[in-house]
C-alpha cells in the first residue's frame, strides 16, 4: 500500500517536474537541508586551489604578470575603440530611432566542484536569490555563453548548460545574418543545429552569436563556431554541429547578466540595491 | 527510569549512525572524479540505502527511503522523483527478501545486492530517458561493477553496530 503510493507520487512528481515551474516550493524546502553539503564538498578544492597559489614562486608570479601586463596593453586599446565604436552606434540607432543597446550589470559567481547526475548538463553557483539572481537569468564566460539560471534558490543556484538536451538557444550566424536555433544533445558537449534549409549558406568555421531573440540572452554573446555540417541526399535540411565557445562551467568562475528589461519590472528593485555592491560594469 | 535513558540515547546514537552514513554517500556521490574514472563511480547512497533496509528495517523503510531519495534527487539535479522512485524499489525489493537474507550466505546476499544496483540503475538511467534530457546507455552500468567492494566495506565498517542475530544493535 504504502509501497504503491510512494512509486505513483514519485510518477507524479517526474511528471510534474518535466515541465517544470511547479515542484520549486518543494526543491527549495528540501533545499535547506541539502545545500549546505555543496559548501562542504567544496572546501577541500578550495583548500587545494588556496595551497597551490601561496606555494607558486616568485618566478611563477612574475611571468604571470608580466603577460598580464601585454593583455592588459591590448585590452585597453580594444576598449578605447570600442567607446568610439559605441558612440557611433548609438547616433546611428538614434537617426534609425531603434531602442539603445542595452547595458548590463554583471555578477560574478563561484562554480561549486558538484558532479551532476549524467542525465543533465547543470553546474551549481554560488550565487542565489539574495544576491540578485533570478531564474532565467543568462550566464556566459570570457569566451562565451554558458547557460540560464534554472533553479535560484536563497544563497545557491543551478544553472543549465546550453549543451543540455532540454536547453535550446536563439542564434545568429556572424557571416551572413542567418538566424536560427541551436538546442543541446544527449551525448556530448557539441551544440546541433537542425533545420537549416538546403540553400541556406552556411559553413565549416562561421561563428555563431546570440540573436536576442527570444528574450532570455542578450544578443551579441558568442556562443560557438560550425564544426561540421552535413546534408545527406533526400533530407529537407541540412544539419550542423557548434563547438561552444565557452568553457561550460570548467572554468572557477561565471558571469551573471542582469538585462535592464527585467530591472525595469520593479520587481528587481530591491534585489538591485543588494546587487550595487557585488557588481562591476 | 534510568534503563529507559539508556534505551533512548542507544536509538539516537543509531539514528546519528544513519543520517551519517547517508550524509557521506551523499558526499561521495557528488565530489568531482577525474573523468576517465566518472563511469565507474559506484552508486554509494543506493548501497547505503539497501544496507539499511535490511539491517534497520524498523527505520529505513519505504516511506524514509522516498524521501531520502528525493532529498538526493535535489542534490544530484535530477528530475524530482527519480531517486525517489529507485529508493522505493530497492526498500521494498528488501523487504520482501528481508526474512531470507539473514540465514542466506555472505555470497549470496552481495549477488542480492549487486542485482538490486543494477536493477536501481537501469531504473534511474531509463526514468531520466523518459522524464529528463538523460541516455539509456551501458555506461552507466559500469557504476555497478564496484557495488561488491563497496558492500563488503560498508559491512566491516558497521560490524560494531551489529548485535548477535544480525539485526542492528
Amino acid at each position: 500500500m504504502k509501497f504503491t503510493a510512494c512509486v505513483i507520487l514519485s510518477f507524479l512528481f517526474m511528471s510534474i517536474d518535466k515541465n517544470d515551474g511547479h515542484l520549486e516550493g518543494i526543491r527549495e524546502t528540501i533545499g535547506v537541508v541539502i545545500y549546505p553539503l555543496y559548501s562542504v564538498i567544496d572546501v577541500p578544492y578550495r583548500a587545494y586551489k588556496a595551497t597551490v597559489f601561496k606555494l607558486r614562486t616568485q618566478i611563477d608570479i612574475l611571468e604571470e604578470n608580466g603577460a598580464l601586463r601585454a593583455e592588459n596593453i591590448a585590452l585597453t586599446l580594444d576598449a578605447s575603440r570600442y567607446l568610439s565604436i559605441k558612440h557611433e552606434n548609438e547616433r546611428l540607432q538614434k537617426i534609425i530611432q531603434a531602442p539603445s543597446v542595452i547595458e548590463q550589470k554583471i555578477l560574478v559567481a563561484n562554480v561549486l566542484q558538484i558532479e551532476s547526475s549524467h542525465a543533465s548538463r547543470k553546474i551549481v553557483i554560488n550565487k542565489g536569490r539574495s544576491h540578485g539572481v533570478y531564474r532565467g537569468q543568462p550566464v556566459v564566460d570570457s569566451a562565451g555563453v554558458v547557460g540560464q539560471v534554472s533553479h535560484a534558490s536563497a544563497f545557491y543556484s543551478t544553472v543549465v548548460l546550453i549543451t543540455d538536451a532540454v536547453h535550446a538557444l536563439p542564434i545568429v550566424i556572424n557571416r551572413n545574418g542567418l538566424r536560427s536555433v541551436v538546442t543541446g544533445s544527449r551525448k556530448n558537449d557539441v551544440l546541433s543545429l537542425d533545420f537549416i534549409s538546403l540553400s541556406d549558406d552556411i559553413r565549416v568555421g562561421d561563428s555563431v552569436v546570440t540573436s536576442g531573440m527570444g528574450g532570455v540572452f542578450p544578443g551579441g554573446y558568442p556562443v560557438g563556431s560550425i564544426v561540421s555540417v552535413e546534408s545527406r541526399p533526400g533530407d529537407d535540411f541540412q544539419r550542423a554541429l557548434v563547438k561552444p565557445a565557452s568553457k561550460l562551467g570548467r572554468f572557477h568562475e561565471v558571469l551573471l547578466i542582469e538585462l535592464e528589461s527585467r530591472r525595469d519590472k520593479g520587481e528587481a528593485q530591491k534585489e538591485n540595491n543588494r546587487n550595487a555592491s557585488g557588481t562591476a560594469g | 527510569m534510568r534503563v529507559g535513558l539508556l534505551v533512548r540515547m542507544e536509538k539516537n546514537k543509531k539514528i546519528l549512525i544513519i543520517v551519517l552514513s547517508f550524509f557521506c554517500s551523499f558526499v561521495l556521490a557528488v565530489v568531482p572524479f577525474p573523468a576517465e574514472l566518472n563511469d565507474y563511480r559506484p552508486a554509494i547512497p543506493a548501497i547505503v540505502m539497501i544496507y539499511w533496509c535490511l539491517k534497520a528495517p524498523q527505520y529505513i523503510g519505504v516511506i524514509n527511503g522516498w524521501f531520502i531519495g528525493l532529498g538526493f534527487d535535489v542534490l544530484h539535479g535530477s528530475v524530482l522523483g527519480q531517486n525517489a522512485l529507485g529508493f522505493t524499489l530497492i526498500a521494498y525489493a528488501c523487504l520482501l527478501y528481508d526474512s531470507r537474507f539473514k540465514f542466506s550466505p555472505r555470497s549470496q546476499q552481495m549477488v542480492f545486492v549487486f542485482i538490486l544496483v543494477v536493477f536501481y540503475i537501469a531504473v534511474t538511467s531509463k526514468v531520466s530517458e523518459i522524464f529528463a534530457s538523460g541516455l539509456f546507455t551501458m555506461t552507466h552500468f559500469k557504476g555497478a561493477l564496484l557495488t561488491p567492494l563497496i558492500w563488503l566495506l560498508l559491512v566491516a565498517l558497521f560490524r560494531r553496530t551489529e548485535s548477535k542475530d544480525n539485526t542492528l544493535l
